[in-house]
């Protein structure tokens, strides 16, 4: 279960990376975009539902059209059928009745009156046959000998004429092959065969009268209804399905077509459909009198669709077109309604990047997007004063802060360093307390540096001698001062008073312990575009938890300051990081025994007027300094 | 902005393509319909009696194919060169196809690779399978095999020991590849049952009428035509000789066929030329529409029929045909 809903979760995970990728790469769907997308997606649906419908409805349309129409067809058929039928019926009747029924055989002949009706009718008949019961010829139009030794009793009309003498029998179609066909011509014929009641010598006796029908002429009709339409065929069979008529008789016969002509033999009248061979159709079905045929139309369902394959292509080139021109009639519609949210969006982008000139606000278009725009552009107004606001306030805490950490140096120490200078003269230490007074004088004189905060490292060495001169005097040179620093850097800015609460640092916490034999080494370097100032001192040194303290801890950092001039080092490293940013500030380093090494770290910023005021005022963003180089 | 501007540029563009192409398929379409593909047909003889099948067959394909069909008139052919110039003739007039009865002869090769990439040649009554790679089709009956159904219907109906029997045999016209292929299935069947012909009766166009060619040969016990022309003769210099000849033989004329109605012929091997017919213009109209692309060699059957299976309902469709 755990592993399916694992899988399930990936699963999805899967589909949102996707999702997430494809929008990264289309770049997501603009307003326009959606609203095109829509306006055309719907559209296009509602064109190809309507276009389904219409056609489905042409289609069912053209179903029942064609069928009536077949069926018209297949009356008219049927019409010519029964009349052709009918006219051999009567050709029958008035052979047997108008020459044959009142003949004496014995001595009338009845080839004149058979020639006669043989030539009335030679364009749908073959022949005229009589024979006795026996089988044996009595007459024959056109003249013709039967085949030598043939027993036509033996043939299907003959037989079927004698058990049912109540009918006229329509045979299927066949050859003829009852007579000698000495001109090489074999015909195709339907015999109509019926009894007929003869007197030889006036005796009565039956008969069979034969007439063979031209099968051409029922061909000939056949395969005009059958010529009249491409997408449908029409087919004869008697009523138990015999085939007398198809399209593809031959093809049937060998067995490369089939049909479902038994099945059809047993419907009623009218229109039915079927699944023949896999094929669906519509069967019509009428049925000709008297002799009980069938006349069978059949439609495949693809008749149906017979010449809608035009009408399909024109269909879907008129789609087509309609999408075309939905498509850019959507995209000009859209166009000019999202117009105004776009220009307004696009007046709103500076947002992003900061400050918005409320002025670039885009105000137009419909009254709902221009109440959007003054909206928009009194809001920025407020959020740009509120900005202001913020900005000068965030000015002043900072340099009331620098204010304040600046006044902390100056009690503590001038309060030691005066005692100092009292306790020289009241030993008679006149020369050195006129050191002191001097080194303190230059020391405040680049304390106050006009209220500045920002100075150059020269002025701040200076201030750092000045004061280790008066340190020295106080410890009677009780440790070595050394000073290594590079001329190059003096030319760079820095904060007042940062390296002097570290020297005080080094002497209180470091070396005051060790009697003469403390050593502080200051040293000064560029190193590309920062400067590193360290003060080093071979002191007590620190354990590391107190070294990770001495910048972080705050409270601990009071307490200790106690001691010496109220500067303690985390409000230079605060200073340095207030003025120049996050990256700048001290390093300690220190091990128990072996001493501290204190690092301040500065960018090399040239010290001119404007990079100074730039400090002072919180505007440097290292672009003067690159500035500067340039 | 610029790639979605890019997008509906392409997607106007892809509809536009798509217009351009079912209107060119709406053209192409209405023009289908409206010119009938043309077959011409080259068959030895043309009016003879014995194509009345093959024919009939032809044109029921072309109609259900939609195909117009062309039958050139011919007389009878002397060889390669006559139908050259008609198959000239059927390119020339635009043939979609040309339905060949192939005359026998060592160019006949050359001048079907001339016009086969001009248009799609079959052929029929020949299986000649080397020149298959110059032809779309063949259509054919297996004349070997009739040859040796004749054989063997003259074993049926001789009425002394075979070995006794003298036997002349009609061959037919020289120059069709069929007469050899009949004659030599008859003649290996005959002499695997013990007989011997004879005399062979050869005809070519220079030629005389067979009845006076037959005159000059001893009248044999049995009498074997091997072609419907060779039978027609065969049929009316037996009808002279009631009772005197047995007569075998091919063919699918009327006359061939009265013959063995009227008893003057014993026994008829019918090749089904209407099928021949048929499946040759369908397998054509096949290739001409692309329905296939591959050629396609069939062999139509034969018939052996008797006086009594004449007008059996299962041989009269296919015996005599509707002529149209």
């Amino acid at each position: 279960m755990e592993d399916k809903g694992k899988k399930q979760k990936e699963k999805r995970s899967r589909l949102s990376d996707r999702k997430s990728q494809w929008r990264e790469k289309v770049g997501g769907l603009g307003i326009q975009a959606t609203v095109l997308v829509s306006f055309t997606v719907v559209s296009v649906l509602f064109m190809l539902l309507m276009g389904f419908s219409l056609y489905q409805r042409f289609m069912m349309r053209t179903r029942v059209m064609m069928t009536e129409s077949t069926e018209q067809l297949m009356s008219q058929t049927e019409a010519n059928f029964e009349d052709y039928l009918t006219s051999m019926r009567r050709v029958s009747d008035a052979l047997y009745y108008g020459a044959i029924k009142d003949k004496d055989l014995a001595r009338d002949n009845l080839d004149s009156e058979m020639a006669l009706l043989y030539e009335a009718n030679k364009d749908n008949l073959i022949s005229f046959a009589l024979f006795r019961r026996d089988g044996s010829l009595v007459s024959a139009t056109p003249v013709s000998t039967l085949k030598e030794g043939l027993d036509v009793s033996g043939q299907p009309w003959f037989e079927l004429a004698l058990n049912k003498p109540e009918n006229l029998h329509f045979s299927t179609p066949h050859v003829q092959s009852i007579f000698d066909a000495s001109s090489f011509r074999y015909y195709w014929v339907i015999s109509l065969s019926r009894i007929v009641e003869l007197t030889s010598s006036g005796v009565p006796l039956r008969g069979v009268l034969l007439v063979d029908m031209n099968y051409n002429t029922i061909e000939q009709m056949m395969e005009r209804v059958n010529g009249s339409s491409s997408y449908q065929y029409f087919y004869l069979c008697d009523g138990d399905g015999e085939l007398i008529y198809h399209p593809r008789m031959i093809q049937i016969g060998v067995g490369k077509y089939k049909e479902n002509n038994i099945s059809a033999a047993g419907l009623e009248d009218g229109v039915h459909e079927e699944i023949f061979d896999g094929e669906r159709r519509v069967v019509i079905v009428r049925t000709i009198s008297y002799t009980g045929w069938k006349l069978v139309g059949v439609i495949p369902m693809s008749g149906f669709r017979f010449g809608a394959g035009s009408t399909q292509y024109f269909t879907i080139l008129v789609l087509l077109t309609a999408i075309l021109a939905l498509l850019v009639i959507n995209r000009l519609v859209t166009g000019r309604i999202t117009s105004p949210i776009l220009r307004l969006n696009k007046s709103i982008q500076n947002m992003e990047g900061g400050r918005v000139d409320p002025e670039s606000v885009y105000i137009g278009g419909p009254a709902e997007i221009e109440h959007l725009g003054r909206s928009l552009q009194g809001s920025f107004r407020q959020v740009n004063k509120l900005m202001d606001d913020v900005v000068r306030e965030q000015e002043e805490r900072r340099r009331s802060e620098l204010d304040a950490l600046q006044s902390q140096i100056n009690p503590h120490f001038l309060y030691n360093t005066l005692d100092s200078i009292v306790w020289m003269i009241e030993g008679e230490r006149n020369d050195d307390a006129v050191f002191m007074v001097t080194q303190l004088a230059s020391l405040f004189r680049i304390s106050l540096s006009k209220g500045r905060t920002v100075i150059s490292i020269k002025d701040e060495l200076v201030h750092a001698r000045n004061y280790m001169n008066i340190q020295k005097v106080r410890y009677k040179e009780a440790f070595e001062m050394s000073w290594n620093i590079a001329e190059e850097i003096e030319s760079y800015c820095t904060v007042k008073l940062i390296l002097q609460p570290i020297l005080e640092n080094a002497l209180y916490y470091g070396i005051d312990a060790l009697g003469d034999e403390g050593e502080i080494l200051v040293e000064g370097r560029k190193e590309g575009d920062d400067i590193f100032i360290s003060v080093r001192d071979n002191g007590l040194g620190m354990p590391p938890e107190k070294v990770a303290q001495l910048l972080e801890d705050e409270e601990h950092e009071e307490r200790e300051s106690r001691h010496g001039s109220g500067v303690g080092l985390i409000n230079v490293h605060k200073r340095i990081m207030l003025r120049f940013g996050a990256q700048y500030g001290l390093r300690i380093e220190s091990e128990p025994d072996e001493g501290t090494t204190v690092t301040i770290h500065l960018p090399a910023v040239p010290y001119t007027e404007k990079n100074r005021r730039a400090l002072e005022h919180g505007t440097w963003n290292g672009e003067a300094r690159n500035e500067e180089k340039e | 902005m610029k790639k979605k501007n890019n997008y509906f540029a392409a997607l106007v563009v892809a509809m536009l393509t798509a217009i351009v192409i079912v209107t060119v398929i709406m053209s192409r379409e209405s023009g289908r319909t409206a010119a009938p593909r043309q077959i011409h047909v080259i068959i030895d003889n043309s009016s003879d009696n014995r194509w009345v099948q093959f024919i009939a067959g032809m044109h029921q394909a072309a109609e259900e194919q939609g195909i117009s069909l062309t039958i050139m008139p011919t007389g009878r052919l002397s060889g390669l060169q006559d139908q050259e110039s008609l198959l000239a003739r059927a390119v020339a007039g635009g043939s979609d196809g040309v339905i060949i009865q192939l005359m026998s002869g060592s160019e006949a090769a050359g001048m079907l690779e001339t016009y086969s990439s001009s248009t799609n040649i079959e052929i029929v009554d020949g299986d000649d399978y080397e020149v298959m790679s110059n032809v779309v089709g063949i259509v054919s009956p297996d004349h070997t095999a009739i040859g040796e159904a004749i054989a063997r219907e003259v074993m049926v109906f001789a009425q002394k020991p075979l070995q006794e029997c003298s036997i002349g045999v009609i061959k037919g016209n020289e120059a069709m590849s069929s007469a050899g292929e009949r004659l030599a299935g008859f003649e290996q069947t005959l002499e695997s049952g013990g007989g011997k012909i004879s005399w062979i009766l050869y005809q070519n166009e220079e030629s005389e009428n067979v009845m006076d060619q037959l005159a000059e040969y001893p009248v044999p016990d049995i009498l074997v035509a091997l072609d419907n022309a060779g039978m027609e003769a065969a049929g009316e210099y037996a009808a002279g000789l009631p009772g005197k000849i047995i007569l075998v033989g091919t063919g699918t004329s009327m006359k061939a066929l009265y013959y063995l109605d009227s008893g003057v012929a014993q026994s008829l091997v019918v090749p089904e030329d209407y099928m021949m017919g048929y499946q040759s213009v369908t397998d054509l109209a096949d290739y001409i529409h692309k329905n296939r692309v591959m050629p396609l060699a069939r062999t139509v059957l034969h018939r052996v029929i008797h006086r009594d299976t004449l007008f059996a309902e299962e041989n009269q469709e296919i015996l005599f045909p509707l002529q149209r």
